[in-house]
């Protein structure tokens, strides 16, 4: 096979550099290099063979050079490189399947925040009697708490959806709205159940609740904390949405 | 030339990794408080309860338990920290005592504090009560004889081979000179 002048020059000169993956790189180079100065000839009238054979005399002697470029390019060196070269492509890659993976789960949680519950889930529509929306509120401490709507179902249950407010806590505890006493206008107490909560909004349930009570009273009185509401209910409707 | 790089590699991947650690820590450090107390201020808050008097306090490896007094309610909470070597501490929660019956020699509450422990929480009713001894299944027993505000605190590692989470069998307590005044099954 014949081989260029140039090709036999890089050739000697990289059998002096022990750290094979740095020689694509330095051939590239000094060919870049060599043939600059074939065409710098060739431009004064040289023929290429000529040219080409001016600029590799010019470029000293092989082995010497590649003596000096196997000293900079160490194969301590050129394997560190390597393998921090690996890592940083890990970890950029590792950051995209994050990114892409994680992209779904925030939105939903994000929308998962923003919404209330799911009253077609929750309460269906055929043991629905009514749904009322209900404009109650009261303070516990910092905390604003919200009664927005009233849901009475066929069979005697009636909950109630709501919200809490305070920008001083980090945490909202929904615990203490079990401790809210429920009782009609005779003094009856009734069992509730904190259904089910999200970070803000909350849906308590009160178990056959009599339908022919007007209101609903909640009470609040623990820890020198209290709070009394009556929430009008309707008597005598049904199947209203 | 080769040095340069390898310096300059170097720099990226702590910048990548230091990334990585706000990426997975930043949410927790923003959610916890910078003191056991704060922490535990803000627990009574969102318990819509206290301010408390503080009157017990003990750390432990990895949080602090806080004893509190408001008016006739004792509370016990386990405030755990967030990170090992920060000073950082997450939400707690409070276990309020207002079921501790004043009637009894020594009223108690029990129940794990925080993953692999156990701890009872009480009162002592009756002056006469100089110790007051936790027994546990396997025979050994934690003793507590200084009571602040009459309230006491045993806290043990409950996991044993034997009896699982639940290793605690009875709690005693005993006058000046050594008679038992008060025994009761846990």
């Amino acid at each position: 096979m014949n081989q260029s002048k140039t090709d036999n020059f890089l050739d000697d000169l990289l059998s002096k550099v022990k750290f094979k993956f740095a020689r694509a790189e330095i051939r590239k180079e000094l060919e870049d290099h060599i043939e600059g100065r074939i065409d710098y000839y060739m431009e004064r009238g040289y023929s290429r063979d000529e040219a080409e054979i001016i600029a590799v005399d010019q470029m000293g002697d092989p082995f010497q050079i590649g003596y000096e470029l196997n000293q900079q390019h160490k194969p301590v060196y050129g394997w560190i490189i390597l393998l921090t070269n690996f890592i940083i492509v890990m970890i950029l890659m590792f950051y995209i399947m994050i990114f892409i993976l994680f992209i779904p789960v925030g939105i939903e949680s994000g929308l998962y925040k923003l919404s209330k519950f799911d009253l077609s889930e929750d309460h269906s529509v055929e043991n629905l009697e009514y749904e009322m929306d209900i404009y109650e509120s009261t303070n516990l401490d910092s905390t604003k708490i919200n009664f927005e709507k009233v849901i009475r179902k066929k069979n005697g249950d009636i909950n109630i959806i709501g919200s809490l407010k305070d920008k001083s806590l980090k945490h909202l505890n929904m615990n203490f709205l079990r401790n809210i006493k429920v009782s009609d206008s005779e003094g009856r107490e009734y069992y509730l159940r904190l259904k089910e909560t999200n970070s803000k909004y909350f849906d308590l349930e009160i178990e056959d609740f009599p339908k022919n009570q007007e209101e609903i009273i909640l009470s609040y009185d623990r820890f020198n904390r209290n709070f009394q509401l009556i929430i009008p209910l309707r008597v005598g409707e049904s199947d209203e949405s | 030339m080769n040095l340069k790089k390898i310096i300059k590699n170097i720099f990226i991947i702590a910048f990548l990794l230091l990334l990585l650690l706000i990426f997975l820590y930043f949410p927790d450090y923003k959610d916890s408080f910078p003191s056991a107390m704060k922490s535990f201020r803000q627990g009574e808050k969102s318990g819509y309860y206290g301010p408390s008097k503080v009157v017990y306090r003990e750390k432990d490896v990895e949080g602090e338990y806080i004893l509190s007094v408001y008016e006739d309610y004792y509370s016990c909470a386990y405030v755990e920290k967030t990170f090992k070597y920060l000073e950082r501490y997450k939400n707690s929660l409070i276990y309020i005592s207002d079921e501790l019956d004043p009637l009894k020699n020594v009223s108690f509450q029990y129940g794990p504090s925080r993953y692999g422990s156990f701890s009872v929480f009480g009162k002592v009713n009756d002056e006469s009560i100089a110790e007051v001894r936790l027994f546990l299944k396997d025979g050994s027993f934690i003793s507590k004889k200084d009571f602040t505000e009459s309230l006491f605190l045993i806290y043990w590692d409950s996991f044993s081979q034997d009896y699982g989470w639940m290793d605690a069998d009875y709690l005693e307590a005993y006058d000046v000179v050594g008679q038992v005044v008060f025994k009761e099954k846990i």
